[in-house]
């Protein structure tokens, strides 16, 4: 190899190195937007968002250490993002009915827990990543990640009340 | 059970993976991401420029058309030096929040129970309710006369209308919805519904409605935004881009076939399209300070610099790099957003406004700002619970400033 790489070589190698990283990303990506959002056209969004800001970004980000708890890190932050702008005036009034097992009322009620405690929430106990990771990739200290923890599942059991009771269990 | 265990165990439902196909397309990110490296560069660029206009006293983003002498751009308000937070009175409700405002301060509209089965309408007259009417509605504007527009529920169907001396009033032209008012009386809003609806103008609230010509590609569906002291409507109007499919290939509508842009309609009835910097689709938020406000499409706080048009001579300025920093605040539906530091836009400048406590105290702690004064003494909107807790009461609240 030469010295003298063209910008179109350098580009073609940056977008072959991008796009190996996205098809093998895609899958596992999808499913923290999914299980962040609940929605899957709003998972796509997120990812597409997500996918974008990093090949915009990826001539820089493709040397940093951790890439992976970086686009994780984009990921949750365009999830917050959406969560907080309200720009559509959007209220967050949608009732939660229904047994503490119906995926509906847990959604509508992780719903209104606030954003970045409902991350937590998510990364934790949905996609099972240790509280350092989650710590990583939201920016924070793993004591805030404990806290929002704690919080989050107090919000919860406010709005769920206690576990549902089981059969042998007293 | 502690904390971990119990929210394991009530998250467990919502385990699993998503059912149907990614809609996610490759190709397309690349393409866009490709646009964002030149916007950012853009941005940057433009943005050293801008800060130095800025800085000077004017900012020239008209290419070709306002080179030299410096355009007579208006004075923005000072940013006020301080603020002090109260809550308005909300004539025995419950809940009540503050929708807009005038130019003075020293009127108010809103609603008042909306959420329960006994929704009305307040209006204020320098801090005190001197208006409340037992009826659904939505209010969008008042002006410096107390008049007041929006739209009422009546069997399943909205109407515009103005509310003045307490009374409602609705305008001629059936189905529609009246967004907003200046002080000299004209409003603006939509005739029609869905994808009927046409922008409108109503001279009086007893003149019949004109509608907005068709002129410039611009649609009939295009959205009333906005309305300038001297008239001039703002329509946020979206229009198909040639040669682009309108459908993707996952099957999905595709964002990328239109193009969103603002158009002005002036009082002569002339309408012409804004040509934002650079390739930015420019979506009108309001006017304000003399201004029309707006941002790039999607109007996402974050995405895309907020930029501010100044008609009477075409200069461009931008606000700030990225919406979120604070809200615009006016008529429009549009812009706003609910944040748990309330803060506006000053002219280029933002003012952090004071939390009010007792809202806080309640559980409605986060704020939704809808309106400022033209000086910026007075502020006024709603301290909401969405992130704490949506079950708490609105709070109509008022902030008084000064320099």
């Amino acid at each position: 190899m030469t010295d003298a790489i063209h910008r179109g070589d350098m580009e073609n190698e940056s977008d072959a190195a991008y796009l190996a990283y996205v098809h093998g990303r895609l899958t596992a990506l999808r499913r923290v937007a999914w299980l962040l959002s609940g929605d899957e056209h709003q998972a796509d969004d997120l990812v597409q968002e997500t996918i974008t800001k990093l090949y915009a970004k990826w001539p820089r980000i493709s040397a940093v250490e951790n890439v992976e708890a970086y686009v994780h890190t984009m990921l949750v932050r365009e999830f917050l993002d959406g969560r907080r702008r309200g720009w559509w005036k959007v209220r967050l009034f949608g009732s939660v009915t229904g047994p503490a097992e119906d995926p509906t009322a847990v959604r509508a009620a992780l719903a209104k827990v606030p954003p970045h405690q409902q991350a937590v929430l998510v990364l934790r106990f949905l996609c099972d990543l240790p509280v350092a990771e989650v710590a990583t990739i939201l920016g924070c200290s793993e004591g805030a990640v404990r806290s929002r923890t704690a919080h989050g599942a107090a919000a919860l059991r406010k709005i769920l009340g206690a576990p549902p009771v089981r059969d042998g269990a007293r | 059970m502690n904390d971990d265990e119990y929210a394991a165990l009530m998250l467990r439902p919502l385990a699993g993976e998503p059912a149907g196909p990614p809609g996610i397309d490759v190709p397309k990110a690349m393409r866009d991401g490709r646009r964002l490296r030149s916007r950012r560069w853009w941005t940057g660029s433009l943005g050293t420029l801008l800060v130095t206009g800025l800085i000077t006293g004017g900012v020239l983003l008209a290419p070709g058309r306002h080179e030299t002498p410096l355009p007579d751009l208006p004075p923005d308000p000072a940013v006020p030096a301080a603020c002090t937070a109260g809550r308005l009175p909300a004539a025995g409700h419950r809940s009540a929040e503050v929708k807009a405002g005038d130019s003075t301060g020293r009127w108010l509209i809103g609603t008042s129970d909306a959420l329960s089965k006994k929704p009305g309408v307040l209006v204020w007259h320098d801090g005190k309710v001197v208006a409340d009417r037992p009826v659904q509605a939505d209010v969008w504007d008042i002006n410096a006369s107390g008049v007041g527009v929006g739209s009422r529920r009546i069997n399943g169907k909205d109407y515009p209308y103005v509310i003045r001396d307490g009374r409602l009033i609705r305008l001629p032209g059936g189905i529609g919805d009246a967004a907003a008012i200046n002080d000299a009386g004209v409003i603006v809003g939509t005739i029609g519904q869905n994808d009927q609806a046409r922008p409108a103008r109503w001279r009086t609230p007893d003149s019949p409605p004109e509608l907005l010509p068709a002129a410039l590609g611009i649609p009939g569906t295009a959205t009333m935004i906005d309305i300038a002291p001297d008239g001039t409507a703002a329509v946020a109007a979206s229009s198909l881009r040639p040669g682009i499919p309108t459908t993707g290939e996952n099957g999905r509508p595709n964002p990328d076939a239109w193009r969103h842009f603002t158009a002005l309609w002036t009082p002569d009835g002339k309408v012409r399209a804004l040509e934002a910097p650079g390739d930015t689709d420019f979506h009108a938020v309001g006017f304000a300070y003399g201004w029309l406000y707006g941002g790039g499409f999607p109007p996402v706080p974050g995405q895309g610099p907020l930029l501010r048009y100044h008609p009477d001579t075409g200069t461009w300025q931008q606000v700030a790099p990225a919406h979120r920093k604070a809200q615009v605040t006016g008529p429009s539906r549009w812009g706003k957003f609910i944040a748990d530091v309330p803060a506006i836009y000053v002219g280029t400048g933002v003012l952090e406004l004071p939390k009010e406590m007792d809202a806080v105290r309640r559980g409605s702690g986060d704020f939704l700002v809808e309106t400022a004064s033209d000086n910026a003494h007075v502020v006024a909107g709603t301290g909401v619970g969405v992130n704490s807790d949506p079950t708490k009461p609105f709070q109509p609240i008022i902030w008084t400033c000064h320099d």
